[in-house]
């Protein structure tokens, strides 16, 4: 066979250069552990949640807090399940061929964008429970009295301008994620 | 989750570093617009590969494996990164290893120029390409990729003319 002298030119010209960041592995590990943490941190805010509502709902024997532990029960069985029904088949395993990923990417940003709305739908959802449970626990008599309290404010009002920004933010991300993905794949099928 | 110690990991992932990490920069270099963006995608290429390592289960070689890896992190960087703001215009840095600082500089900037032409191409030849250069076979890049091995021929071919002509220019 012919040797390819091009082809190895270009092969020497483009392997002579190379930068590998000093002691990169010792740092990812470090990072990662931090990274374990954060999962560690979100479940126990679930189970702190969850549970901390429970066990205050069996100690005081309140019919309202037996009926707010219910309320964020059946508020996590719903955030779950809609978790779970979302990223079904959207798992990215890392190591997968690119023409797999590609697809696997698309598939995963419609779904965000699916998620988005449910989330938004959890968020109505979640606010109307604690706003109807603050009111009708607190024995209020006035919806204006109630709705301008510091902390309804703070959760209702401040709470929705925050989520609604930070919504539109990520909508707009996973869109131009979504529009540059299709393009890739347009442009890797047209090769 | 994985049994196995960090420690472990840890040896592995600095293995395959000294082994491949030359390899990843480089193509980090080809899927990025500065040396800012290749030094925080190769990152993320060696965070996915470590939290990967203990799903390998030897279905491929480990070169393939991590250079799919790499790729998949390379598209995952283009889908998600902004556009190029009017006042970005850093280049990407190019150095070499050699000992000679003319030798260096002189490779330093063939380097540059065949990097330019690759980065130029579309991205389903920049990827064979990328792994062409890096003396994978048909039969690997098709593994990496998923595609045929006609498929990596066919592309290997245009791409080929095409980097002939951007070198040219």
């Amino acid at each position: 066979m012919e040797p390819d002298h091009e082809l190895e030119r270009w092969q020497r010209e483009w392997r002579a250069h190379d930068v590998i960041p000093a002691a990169l592995a010792s740092r990812v590990a470090r990072d990662n552990r931090w990274m374990r943490w954060g999962v560690v941190v979100e479940t126990g805010i679930t189970v702190v949640f969850g549970g901390g509502t429970a066990a205050w709902a069996i100690v005081s024997r309140r019919a309202d807090v037996v009926v707010l532990s219910a309320g964020v029960w059946i508020l996590i069985a719903i955030a779950w399940m809609l978790s779970i029904l979302l990223r079904r088949g959207a798992w990215q395993p890392a190591g997968t061929t690119t023409a797999a990923f590609m697809d696997l990417s698309i598939l995963r940003c419609e779904r965000g964008l699916q998620a988005i709305r449910a989330q938004v739908a959890m968020f109505v959802l979640i606010l109307g429970f604690d706003l109807v449970w603050l009111y009708w626990s607190g024995g209020y008599t006035s919806v204006w009295t109630f709705a301008t309290r510091p902390a309804v404010v703070l959760l209702a009002w401040i709470g929705t301008v925050v989520f609604a920004a930070a919504t539109l933010w990520y909508r707009r991300r996973m869109r131009r994620e979504l529009t540059a993905l299709l393009k890739l794949r347009k442009e890797i099928e047209g090769s | 989750m994985s049994s196995e110690p960090s420690s472990d990991r840890e040896a592995r992932l600095t293995a395959l570093l000294a082994a491949h990490g030359g390899a990843l920069g480089r193509l980090a270099a080809s899927y990025a617009r500065n040396s800012g963006e290749r030094d925080d995608l190769f990152q993320e290429i060696v965070v996915a590969i470590w939290k990967a390592l203990p799903s390998f289960r030897g279905e491929c070689s480990e070169r393939t494996f991590i250079f799919r890896i790499a790729h998949n992190r390379g598209i995952a960087h283009l889908a998600s990164r902004r556009p190029p703001a009017a006042d970005e215009g850093e280049e990407l840095e190019v150095r070499s290893s050699a000992p000679d600082p003319e030798q260096a500089l002189a490779r330093a900037q063939e380097g540059r120029r065949l990097l330019d032409a690759v980065q130029q191409l579309p991205l389903g030849h920049r990827q064979v390409v990328t792994l062409m250069l890096e003396g994978l076979g048909y039969g690997e890049i098709a593994e990496v990729l998923g595609i045929s091995e006609s498929n990596v021929g066919a592309r290997l071919t245009r791409a080929r003319q095409m980097l002939r002509r951007f070198l040219q220019d």
